[in-house]
């Protein structure tokens, strides 16, 4: 563990047992923040974060912020990402800090300066909701929640004006408007956020008792509440067409008005910016929002309607009010009948799991009174439509489940879109990102470990692969380059590829730097695959400058340990000039699996249906030997080594020892091919894979457990991994230990018990 | 280890602590015991799926409604006679703690007894065997009427041992 692992851990315990009303506990965890951000200079944005988190801790103290437990929960929030940079390796470059912090996407403003900051003039880029490339489950699931915001909100501003706790309807008005705010500014969505920040302001001016929050006040409340309401409705448009909305003529009033009333409190607007009329008029372009104004400002009676006055000065006509006036309504009414994006429930998921294990079970109970013997022997043809029908419902049900645990990679997918653009704008390359098969489903807790590695990948696609654009059109490229990034599944695994144009690998590049650093000894022979692993080599980087994004050496190292703590694994292709090929292969772990059920022992295995390429019947005189040991077939000219699973996996013959009959499944793992031998093929099957549990975990043979119709389970053989036991076992077979060679795999596991396990085991073992 | 040193620094207090409901079973003629809080359920025995490669006392996993859980075989991982099984012979499945959070277990047994209510008074520690026995999976030994049973700290029993030996198992050692 480093210092500033341990200082970080430290802080992490204090601020844990801290109260926020602890003021000398506070200053401590306020200094530690600063030692440590003097201790990480070199860490990109890490320095700015604690920094941040200091000076928001000073202003709990100082008592400055609005709401000391929502900052509580910033900082609280801004020590995980933290955590994450420090401890997991993250790339800060990639860190979200909470958008309080004064760190986040441009927009957003810290919580000190909430009362004091107020831009007079509104750039047009804060009109406009851009939803392009945007998360999108993100952001429905914000316009969901900031509805529910509002809604809270809107009934406690009634009940400010009518009930009597004033003080406590007021502060979770300030709570609904601050939660939208924060999460505006964290997803980039600037109307929400401007809008949401002014009337904050307002709230606090009303907690502080600058203003009492009543009468017409309060109306301006509540339209900033219906624009709030607009802008949503926009923000969910522009998230369905995928483009953007322009919310300019939605929040101007409603900015004018809060700004005016936060300048100078006492001028309270009596006519409130309700009448959207005067909107709806602009929109229907028959007025101008100045011939508004002037008008709002020559009429007489300040409760005249401004529909009333345009007609009286003569500035539209009244039938067009009335048709501005019969729209409105109509809007309202749509409203009111909630046409939302989608009726979501948010599960928690290990109901979900056990809901999904039920019906498992139920599926398994059904085949078995489906196919009894004695049941169907005697039954009526009643009972066998009836059977059916339930095979029917149980298989609908099974599919249901089996679906709610996979989710489309798109989300994950989008965000990654977002931040190639991020990317080329910063790096100032044009590329374009390309994206298939963003439906591949995969399970849920891959979809949420997935993000990081690929995000590293795409990065070092577009910083290292692609070629600025003079270097392209020098090599007759097309100037703008492109990312493939494709996700499908293959060989019972899901493959994410990340293909690029780009300048491919340099061999020689990557094998003298290597040997700079003293990774690999000079001179050495190495196959290109050996060679291109190198980069994930811990301190391994070719760029030849640090950028801002990539190129510090970490990055390549984690993407492959968080692959391979998800038991995959990363292939890469590449040829110089051409451009590269990063595959990256990870297992389904619980997703649907097709295999093939096979019997090895009167044992019962499933072999991922993906991965098999053939199966044939073995033949004795098929068979050559190496050393006497090793076996292969010739397979149509193609020399395959044959793995006895039988003898792998230490399975003792029930009966005779010489199988008169048995099968070869010739499988294929990273182009590798071999021949696995089993007693007899069952046929195909589709189950669940069912993790066995971190018991199992170093066992890499097995990938998991699927429940076979009769109850019973089948284990998983994990292609991978038998290869790579099959030859640790050769390669100890071929020391010399000629006593076992008969059966050494068998001999050399139960060695391994007796040896490891002092218990006495062995009267067991040697009856074996 | 650290149970032996610890269990031997216990004094009455300690015995108190252990002091609860235990489920009794059998095993090779001997009682033993398990406290009742970690039990689960007691289910007979089913078809136990092996898993290639693991130590002998890890019979295979099993089908629990639709969850897979691993089987302990306690005779092979207490060292006593393989039996046939019996009508009587039974799985218990335990919550175990291991260091990232709880696991569920079944543990093979030739049958359950009852469930008894010890108090702390009855409860001695392990005696010193010597090398040959293995006492650190003794919570203690349980003095009552129908004899001497010997209860287990299911947590050691389950977890400490065998997670060094698999890994010891898939690295070839």
């Amino acid at each position: 563990m480093t210092d500033p692992e341990l200082l970080l851990d430290d802080i992490a315990s204090d601020i844990m047992v801290a109260d926020i009303e602890d003021l000398p506990g506070l200053s401590r965890i306020y200094e530690k923040f600063e030692k440590m951000a003097t201790q990480s200079k070199d860490h990109g944005i890490l320095p700015n974060a604690l920094t941040a988190c200091a000076e928001l801790i000073k202003k709990i103290i100082l008592n400055e912020v609005p709401d000391k437990n929502s900052s509580w929960k910033v900082i609280n929030e801004a020590l995980t990402v933290i955590q994450g940079i420090v401890r997991d390796g993250h790339p800060s470059e990639a860190a979200v800090f909470p958008a309080e912090l004064g760190l986040a996407p441009v927009g957003s403003q810290s919580i000190g300066a909430v009362s004091e900051t107020m831009p007079e003039e509104e750039p047009p880029e804060n009109s406009i909701i851009n939803l392009a490339g945007a998360d999108a489950s993100l952001t429905s699931d914000f316009i969901n929640e900031a509805r529910e915001h509002l809604a809270s909100a809107e009934q406690n501003l009634m009940d400010l004006e009518t009930g009597s706790d004033y003080d406590g309807a007021i502060n979770a008005i300030f709570r609904s408007f601050h939660t939208i705010k924060g999460a505006a500014g964290f997803l980039d969505l600037k109307p929400i956020l401007v809008v949401a920040h002014e009337s904050e302001t307002l709230l606090d001016l009303g907690r502080k008792g600058t203003v009492h929050i009543e009468g017409a006040l309060a109306d301006v409340a509540f339209d900033s509440i219906d624009v709030l309401r607009r802008l949503m409705d926009g923000a969910e448009e522009a998230l369905a067409k995928g483009g953007e909305f322009n919310g300019a003529k939605i929040i101007s009033s409603i900015l004018k008005t809060l700004r005016q009333i936060i300048k100078d409190p006492s001028v309270i607007p009596v006519r409130a910016v309700r009448e959207r009329v005067g909107d709806k008029l602009i929109d229907m372009g028959v007025v101008s929002q100045d011939k508004i104004d002037e008008a709002l400002e020559k009429r007489k009676d300040p409760e005249e309607r401004i529909g009333e006055t345009l007609v009286k000065q003569g500035l539209v006509p009244a039938k067009t009010v009335a048709k501005a006036l019969r729209e409105q309504q109509q809007v309202r009414r749509d409203k009111s009948t909630g046409a939302t994006v989608k009726e979501m429930v948010k599960i928690d998921t290990e109901r979900l799991d056990r809901l999904v294990d039920t019906i498992g079970e139920l599926v398994i109970a059904e085949s078995m009174v489906g196919q009894d013997e004695e049941l169907l022997g005697n039954a009526s043809h009643k009972v066998a439509r009836n059977i059916s029908h339930l095979n029917k419902i149980t298989r609908e049900l099974q599919e249901m489940g089996m679906a709610m645990r996979l989710v489309p990679v798109r989300a994950t997918f989008q965000k990654l879109a977002r931040a190639v653009r991020d990317l080329t704008r910063k790096s100032g390359k044009a590329v374009e990102l390309k994206m298939y098969g963003e439906d591949t489903e995969v399970d849920r807790s891959i979809v949420e470990l997935i993000g990081d590695p690929l995000m590293h990948m795409i990065r070092n696609s577009v910083d290292h692969g692609i070629e600025t654009t003079e270097e392209r059109s020098k090599t007759g490229k097309p100037a703008i380059g492109t990312v493939n990034l494709r996700a499908y599944h293959k060989g019972g695994n899901i493959h994410f590829a990340i293909e690029d144009d780009g300048r491919g690998l340099d061999k020689d590049k990557i094998t003298s730097k290597a040997v700079e650093r003293g990774l690999i000894e000079p001179g050495r022979e190495m196959t290109d695959q050996e060679i291109y692993t190198l980069i994930f080599l811990p301190g391994f980087s070719t760029a030849a400058k640090v950028t801002e994004v990539s190129g510090r050496g970490v990055g390549m190292d984690v993407v492959k340990r968080n692959v391979e703590a998800m038991r995959g694994s990363i292939e890469i292709t590449s040829e110089a000039g051409r451009g590269s090929n990063f595959i990256m292969k990870l297992p389904l772990t619980l997703a649907i699996i097709d295999g093939m059920l096979v019997d090895i022992e009167d044992e019962k295995y499933i072999i991922p249906t993906l991965s098999v390429v053939e199966s044939l019947s073995l033949a004795p005189d098929m068979i050559s030997t190496v050393y006497g040991r090793g076996e292969l077939i010739n397979l149509r000219g193609e020399l395959l080594p044959l793995v006895r699973i039988n003898q792998l996996f230490g399975l003792y013959p029930n009966g005779a020892t010489d199988k008169q009959e048995s099968t070869v499944v010739v499988v294929e793992e990273n182009t590798r091919k071999i021949g696995l031998v089993v007693d007899k093929l069952l046929g195909q099957r589709q189950t669940v894979i069912k993790s066995l549990g971190g018991t199992f975990a170093r066992q890499k043979w097995i990938s998991g457990g699927a429940i076979l119709s009769n109850g019973n389970i089948g284990l998983i053989i994990d292609i991978g991994g038998v290869i790579s036991l099959a030859s640790e076992i050769d390669a100890k077979g071929n020391d010399g230990d000629h006593n076992h060679t008969s059966d050494p795999i068998a001999n050399r596991s139960v060695r391994e018990f007796t040896t490891a396990e002092a218990t006495a085991s062995e009267p067991e073992m040697a009856g074996v | 280890m650290n149970e032996t040193g610890t269990a031997k620094q216990k004094t009455r207090v300690g015995s108190l602590e252990k002091a609860g409901k235990y489920l009794t079973f059998k095993l090779a003629g001997e009682e033993y015991g398990l406290e009742i809080l970690k039990v689960r359920e007691i289910i007979g025995v089913m078809d136990i799926t092996h898993v290639p490669r693991t130590p002998v006392y890890i019979r295979g996993v099993i089908n629990l409604r639709g969850k897979v859980i691993p089987v302990l075989d306690l005779r092979a991982k207490f060292g006593l006679e393989k039996a046939e099984q019996t009508d009587q012979t039974c799985i218990v499945v335990v919550e175990v703690r291991t260091g990232e959070g709880t696991l569920q277990m079944g543990i093979l047994v030739d049958a359950v007894s009852e469930v008894l209510d010890i108090k702390g008074e009855q409860i001695e520690d392990a005696p010193a065997f010597g090398a040959d026995v293995n006492t650190h999976f003794i919570l203690g030994i349980g003095k009552v009427e129908s004899g001497v049973k010997i209860l287990l700290d299911i947590d050691a029993v389950l977890t400490e041992q065998e997670i060094p030996m698999l890994e010891n198992l898939s690295e070839g050692k």
